[in-house]
């Protein structure tokens, strides 16, 4: 047993240890790269990669720290990412990236697969690289910073994005492995995160605004934010969100809730070639603010309440899905998937078909919501 | 230069032959009925060694004649006068056996006296502060014990200072310090045996080990070990160490020493062998287990649970002291991915800023570290404050507000230095494996990094104490072997003797008492 547990032991040290590069470059010589902005230039068909680069030359241990842009371009991204050497004494270290934002022509143009295809490959850039698509005119745009937002941008975009599902939720984050994986899905779609740029006190803010889909690396539409927090929710990847209702006969009356728990189950039927799919959400949350002429003192009026915010999901969701089925034309919620998983021989049979069935598949919503507090103030 | 080589080894191998003859003709004299032939053998023997006093008696009745010869200031004065010289001159011999049972039996007024014909014992005896008595026409001469020098109070060893338990160190007096065991064990299943070693100093060891407890295979290997080493001089118990050791090159303890009789009784009852030499207040324990660099006497004083964490805490630090510089280096310079961005900024801005790179760098501040070490170990205390001035001021913040070291190499080996202080036993492998873990992480990073623990771990594993395994990494795990080593059990639980120490395991609860 002791000798079972030392060689465990010595695997694990060893694992730990015995993996990456082993060639002495020490840290005074390199740039680390927090970020990187990706554009294609159609005419001269070269890649511009923009780094943002921390800026050590400021030794102020007190400022916060602050980086700067480089920009290369090569006909594919590995050259450029060596042509940038010709600018900067040290060598670009990929490590510590934070994000790759990808412009929007460039997935148009030629999807995201040429791009991520690089740096999965890179052994240097971290799979868990945060990846996001500008709606500006450039990619390098979203990275600049200004007086609003200083420092280093990569890594405050990195956080809007990622924390986004436990405040905001309005548009499921991808890490870079995760779209080289959900293109390779059944239903080969991937919703990856918008940013924008948006004014605010005479200078500009970058903004997480809804998410890109693309079907099988293709561009298919924006998902508008207020949708996008419905799909993480289908998704079970809704931490903590408010939800805010309008009373159906008087709609400046508003009520938001703030959601605690939330469990989405999806089922399908099959009857015959008649597909079905039962979507049931289940939410546990608490009223925070209410503007609506609910009493909430009555119990039958926050069941009321309860009643309402129930159609208001439902609402949104059927929403979602016409969208998916109609105007991009691509199964984001993945219905396909659970009949992969569930019915593997029924799949082989229509997976082929998939892009042209899922649109004329029927979907049922029905929602819950419990109101478990209303905070007694009155 | 070959020439000088050989002749010096010809002066040497003559001084040699002389020597050992010398001491061959000593063995072989014995004592003369002649006081006049013992007289001058004895002024030849100690010619020259002005602090050897005789002094000539005639004996009351018997009317024969005799003299005293003893070393000054080793002796007691009041002793000889009062209970030797006094006697034989007022006390009157009776009776008609030979003069020297009457000696013994009515005048000399000392308890521990034995006869002695040879003169290699005699001059021993003499240089070891007993007193001999030469009397006319005997051919045997009376060793009286009259040992009387100073030696140092007994005091708090300041090594192994503790905060619970017993304060008593041990001196430099072999026979107080053995004085100092049995006044805690009063049993006569305690053994102690005496041996003689060192060509020149002919200074006494002792092996003490209970009888019932001690595994007879392990003493008779150890007492076979003893008596083969040959050498002119032994002042401390190190030199017994490095001469019977297993390993010969080892930088690892491979027996335990203490100044603390607490410590000594502890382990003799766990089944060890007590080696005491006289001179020197350490004493050595064998066979020694890995897991003795981590305990202390403290652990057994204080509660169960407190002692249990201290000694993880003390393995943790053996493991920080030997790799956070070649970790450090590791992720610095070889594999910067690992550390977290706002870290690895941090490090770089300071990195930036220094003109050395930063294993090179990591290289002389440890080296730094340890001259600082060294230097308050050896200084007199009171200037010890302008040493931590100097240490503190011009090493740690001037060479970081001067760009000249970054922060987080001070930090490191900070770090390194205080833990290093937690696990004082391991001294020499610790700054060994220290510099040989950096070495290699320089060279490979973590890939080096892993060779490198590697190798440390399998030396660890290979190390043996008088042919027992100091770690046993192999066979079956038994929790009776592991009582005392992750954790401390409380004492109601510490049934068993490590079974790799010996056969008679049982501590207590038994039944029968082994």
């Amino acid at each position: 047993m002791v000798r079972r547990l030392t060689a465990t032991l010595l695997l694990i040290s060893s694992m730990l240890t015995l993996c990456g590069c082993w060639n002495y470059r020490g840290l005074d010589q390199l740039s680390i790269v927090v970020g990187l902005a990706v554009d294609y230039d159609k005419e001269s068909r070269l890649y511009r990669v923009s780094y943002e680069v921390v800026d050590l030359s400021g030794t102020n241990k007190e400022a916060a720290i602050q980086s700067k842009i480089i920009t290369s371009s090569g006909e594919t991204l590995f050259e450029a990412g060596r042509n940038a050497k010709k600018k900067e004494a040290d060598r670009l270290f990929l490590g510590s990236a934070q994000v790759l934002i990808l412009s929007l022509d460039l997935v148009r143009e030629r999807g995201v697969l040429d791009v991520i295809e690089w740096f999965l490959r890179d052994a240097e850039c971290r799979e868990s690289m945060c990846v996001a698509i500008s709606q500006e005119k450039t990619a390098e745009e979203i990275l600049i910073s200004s007086e609003n937002m200083s420092g280093m941008m990569s890594a405050i975009l990195r956080e809007i994005i990622m924390e986004d599902n436990e405040v905001t939720s309005s548009a499921p984050h991808v890490e870079l492995f995760q779209i080289y994986n959900d293109l390779n899905t059944p239903v080969h779609c991937v919703a990856i995160p918008a940013l924008r740029r948006v004014k605010a006190n005479d200078s500009d803010v970058t903004e997480l605004n809804g998410s890109a889909i693309l079907h099988h690396d293709k561009y298919m539409g924006m998902l508008p934010p207020e949708l996008g927090k419905y799909l993480l929710i289908l998704q079970n990847e809704f931490k903590s969100g408010l939800i805010t209702v309008a009373m159906p006969d008087k709609p400046e009356d508003l009520a938001t809730l703030e959601v605690f728990d939330q469990k989405a189950k999806i089922d399908f039927k099959r009857d015959g070639d008649q597909l079905a799919f039962d979507i049931k959400t289940m939410t546990i949350a608490a009223v925070m603010e209410n503007k609506s002429y609910v009493n909430l003192m009555e119990r039958d009026q926050v069941a009321y309440l309860e009643d309402v915010a129930e159609r208001h999901i439902e609402e949104k969701i059927r929403e979602l899905v016409y969208r998916s089925q109609h105007e991009y034309k691509t199964d984001i919620v993945k219905f396909g998937e659970i009949i992969y998983k569930r019915d593997k021989k029924y799949w082989d049979e229509i997976g082929e078909r998939w892009d042209e069935i899922f649109p004329t598949v029927q979907v049922n919503v029905t929602s819950t919501v419990e109101i478990r507090n209303v905070g007694f103030i009155k | 230069m070959f020439n000088r080589g050989k002749r010096a080894q010809k002066v040497q191998q003559e001084f040699d032959r002389r020597i050992s003859e010398l001491g061959d003709a000593l063995s072989e004299k014995a004592v003369s009925p002649s006081l006049k032939d013992n007289m001058v053998l004895t002024k030849r023997l100690f010619d020259g060694m002005d602090l050897i006093k005789y002094k000539s008696l005639t004996v009351k009745g018997a009317s024969l004649d005799c003299f005293l010869m003893f070393c000054d200031g080793m002796v007691d004065n009041e002793m000889i006068n009062q209970s030797i010289v006094r006697p034989l001159m007022v006390r009157k011999v009776e009776g008609d056996g030979p003069v020297l049972d009457a000696l013994a039996a009515q005048v000399l007024q000392v308890a521990d006296m034995r006869r002695e014909t040879r003169y290699s014992e005699i001059v021993r005896e003499v240089m070891s502060g007993n007193t001999v008595l030469f009397v006319d026409t005997c051919a045997e001469a009376i060793v009286l014990s009259t040992k009387d020098y100073v030696v140092r109070a007994v005091d708090e060893p300041e090594n192994e200072k503790s905060l619970v338990g017993p304060r008593e160190g041990f001196t430099e007096s072999l026979l107080h310090n053995l004085s100092q065991i049995i006044r805690r064990v009063h049993t006569n299943e305690l053994k102690v045996k005496m041996l003689t070693i060192g060509r020149r100093t002919k200074t006494s060891v002792c092996v003490a080990y209970f009888d019932s407890l001690v595994d007879k295979k392990l003493l008779g290997r150890l007492l076979d070990q003893l008596n083969a080493i040959d050498i002119d001089g032994i002042l401390d118990v190190n030199y017994i160490t490095e001469l019977i050791r297993d390993n010969k090159y080892t930088v690892f303890r491979t027996t335990g020493y203490t100044e603390r009789p607490d410590t000594v009784i502890g382990k003799l009852l766990e089944g060890r062998i007590a080696i005491f030499v006289d001179g020197t207040p350490m004493v050595l324990t064998v066979p020694y287990l890995f897991i003795e660099n981590f305990q202390s006497s403290e652990d057994y004083y204080f509660n169960y649970f407190y002692s249990s964490f201290s000694r993880w805490i003390r393995i943790l630090a053996f493991f920080l002291t030997v790799t956070v510089p070649a970790f450090y280096i590791s992720t610095v310079a070889f594999h910067q991915e690992m550390l977290p961005l706002n870290l690895l900024i941090r490090i770089a801005q300071e990195q930036q800023a220094v003109p050395l790179p930063a294993a090179l760098e990591a290289v002389i501040m440890l080296l730094i570290f340890n001259v600082l070490r060294e230097t308050g170990v050896r200084m007199p205390s009171n200037i010890a404050q302008t040493l931590s001035i100097v240490g503190v001021l011009v090493i740690g913040q001037s060479a970081v507000e001067a760009n000249l070291v970054s922060a987080p190499m001070i930090i490191i080996v900070a770090a390194t230095g205080i833990t290093s202080l937690l696990v004082p036993k391991l001294n020499a492998p610790v700054i060994f494996w220290r510099f040989a873990l950096l070495a290699f992480s320089t060279a490979f990073g973590f890939f080096g990094f892993a060779i490198g623990f590697s190798l440390m771990i399998m030396q660890i594993n290979n190390l043996s104490s008088l042919g027992v395994e100091q770690t046993v990494l192999s066979g079956h795990f038994r929790v009776s072997a592991n009582e005392d080593v992750f954790v401390r059990l409380p004492w109601f639980l510490l049934n068993k003797r490590p079974p790799m120490i010996t056969s008679n395991f049982t501590r207590q609860g038994g039944g029968s008492d082994g």
